[in-house]
């Protein structure tokens, strides 16, 4: 941990100054007079699955992974029409500071609030995808403020959306509506701090500290260290590579997994790179790239690093993947997207316990002068078999394992 | 009457008539067509020299320097009596109050050219550039445009026409401010030395 601190107050140290990070246009699109905004949505879907879970959710055969797969994290449901999220958001601006109130409700919200557990007893639910939610902290999704200390440096407060990845939880924002595994496999959110300096207009470096991931209530006193430098090489291409590193960091492992005789799990170290870049090749193409690599260090040895070897198959167990997204603009109304994905959790150091290849096919269709888009979808996914115990992942109409899952529906949303 | 007096009277009442119909002929002939976005006009400026004229336009454009818009000149010629580059300034949906918000950038082209007694404007190729929400929620440039000449935008036409309607107000107070500030006699520092008492 103190080393972290060290590494985190060495970063700010070597800042003379700070700007809300990657906001370049958004500086220039800024009035000098001071403004509150306010924006929001919400987000609906229905979809089918062609290999019709018997259970009626799309997230896996109940017989992999103890009961808990994660074949899809968000929009989870078959054959019913479902919310997912409503957001009202409130921003306050001025010449020298920001302030963001995003608040979110509903099956989404929740889901993306995860974390967010009841009390100091975290993950008292036996099973950590139903965590039982604190009642309006489970509604904030964001709330901090940026100090602009001179125009390029700025400090930022608060609890904010994760730097790393590619895809948000906001339905709005991203091009296909089902999210990727490694935005379900990453962190959605941090509460910390973060200090931004803005070197040019090409360049900008932000590095801060946070209770871990996804993490209100911070289980052990350890702080992760955050950091993401942006470059912009040219218009309309911007390569962001992130970084989030800490000690017993993962509040699972650190609660649930050491209370049931695993102490031996507390002790490691927990790296995640992440590169998410994008290119505006014309002005109707667009290319995206989204690759990450995370891992575990677990420190103990002799028997203790045997039983880890024998469940992770390594002292060290990695994750990562990588997506590219490709979208083109047919017309003001309607595009076209398609995005392949690869992700590797074999070792079952995150959620999906598996490896999984992923291409999601997506039409936007924008109406009512952009306030409404409709997003029809296909979603195809091909599992590996899990490592532990040999299970066919997604489920059929009998409730057994198979390796396929395809999936056509249609997302509603509407943005004010 | 002095006749010199007479000849200034004259100069300026032929001066007030041609800046009168210069500005009914261009910006209220804008208004009556939405289609083409194209501001110009060749104003007489009786009296008025190539470089005093030259300074008036320089002026003007450092005006506009200070009202949010975004000026890049290519070319500032004292010789040739030409300002030429590219300006733009930011539109925003039709929401009111705390729920407007940014739609996008429109750029357009600046020429101003001035000789002795004479100068021309034109203000063309008027383009909207896309704006989204980024993964960090700032507002970007996408890279997709759109010239302003078009007229139809399936799909956000309300929103289209106000961009082209602000557009059009915003020239047509441009094309009127320019044409005031061309004859406008600035306070030179030569003035104040004359206007100073000297003592013997």
């Amino acid at each position: 941990m103190k080393k972290y601190l060290q590494i985190a107050l060495f970063s700010a140290s070597n800042f003379a100054v700070a700007v809300p990070a990657f906001s370049q246009d958004a500086t220039e699109a800024k009035e000098e007079k001071p403004k509150i905004t306010m924006s929001g949505y919400i987000d609906s879907y229905i979809l089918h699955a062609f290999n019709n879970p018997k259970s009626g959710t799309l997230m896996g055969n109940t017989a992999a992974n103890g009961g808990a797969p994660t074949g899809r994290a968000f929009d989870r449901l078959n054959d019913q029409f479902s919310l997912g999220l409503v957001q009202t958001k409130f921003a306050y601006s001025d010449k020298k500071s920001d302030l963001v109130i995003d608040l979110t409700f509903g099956p989404n919200a929740e889901l993306g609030n995860f974390g967010n557990t009841r009390s100091t007893t975290l993950w008292t639910s036996p099973n950590n995808f139903q965590s039982q939610m604190i009642g309006t902290s489970a509604a904030i999704k964001q709330a901090y403020f940026t100090y602009k200390a001179t125009e390029k440096l700025s400090f930022t407060v608060g609890q904010f959306g994760t730097h790393v990845g590619y895809e948000v939880i906001d339905a709005p924002i991203n091009y296909n509506y089902s999210l990727s595994n490694l935005f379900n496999n990453g962190p959605f959110y941090h509460i910390g701090m973060k200090a931004s300096y803005t070197f040019s207009d090409k360049v900008t470096w932000m590095a801060g500290l946070v209770n871990n991931w996804d993490n209100l209530f911070d289980n052990n006193s350890q702080k992760s260290v955050i950091s993401q430098l942006y470059f912009k090489p040219k218009e309309g291409f911007n390569i962001y590579l992130n970084y989030i590193g800490g000690y017993g960091d993962d509040t699972y492992l650190s609660t649930v997994a050491t209370s049931t005789g695993n102490a031996y799990l507390e002790n490691y170290t927990r790296q995640l790179f992440d590169l998410t870049t994008g290119y505006q090749i014309t002005s109707k193409f667009y290319l995206g790239l989204n690759a990450a690599y995370g891992f575990y260090n677990f420190k103990a040895t002799g028997a203790d690093g045997d039983a880890i070897k024998a469940q992770y198959g390594s002292s060290k167990p990695a994750w990562g993947g990588v997506a590219l997204y490709s979208n083109y603009a047919i017309s003001d109304i309607l595009g076209i997207g398609v995005r392949y994905e690869y992700f590797d959790d074999e070792n079952y150091v995150r959620y999906i316990g598996t490896k999984n290849t992923s291409i999601t096919v997506t039409a936007p269709i924008t109406l009512a002068d952009g306030h409404l888009i409709v997003k029809p979808e296909l979603r195809l996914d091909n599992a590996n078999n899990t490592k532990a115990g040999d299970v066919k992942y997604y489920e059929d109409k009998d409730g057994n394992g198979t390796n396929t899952q395809q999936t056509f529906g249609v997302a509603f949303i509407y943005k004010y | 009457m002095p006749v010199f007096l007479n000849a200034v009277l004259m100069k300026t009442f032929f001066l007030v008539v041609t800046l009168g119909l210069s500005l009914q002929a261009n910006c209220d002939g804008q208004s009556s067509s939405m289609s083409a976005m194209d501001f110009s006009n060749v104003v007489v400026a009786d009296s008025l020299s190539k470089q005093f004229l030259f300074r008036n336009a320089l002026r003007w454009v450092d005006g506009l320097k200070g009202s949010n818009e975004k000026i890049t000149l290519s070319q500032n010629d004292s010789i040739l009596g030409k300002v030429e580059g590219e300006s733009s300034y930011l539109v925003y949906t039709q929401q009111a109050g705390i729920l407007k918000k940014l739609s996008g950038r429109v750029s357009y082209k600046i020429f101003i050219e001035a000789k002795d007694n004479k100068y021309r404007y034109h203000f063309s190729y008027f383009v909207f550039h896309y704006y989204k929400q980024d993964r960090f929620y700032n507002m970007v440039e996408t890279g997709k445009i759109k010239s302003l000449n078009e007229p139809s935008a399936s799909g956000w036409q309300k929103l289209w026409d106000s961009h082209r309607s602000t557009t059009q107000n915003k020239m047509k107070e441009y094309c009127k401010q320019l044409e005031i500030k061309m004859v406008e006699k600035p306070e030179t520092a030569s003035e104040k030395v004359v206007a100073k008492k000297v003592e013997w």
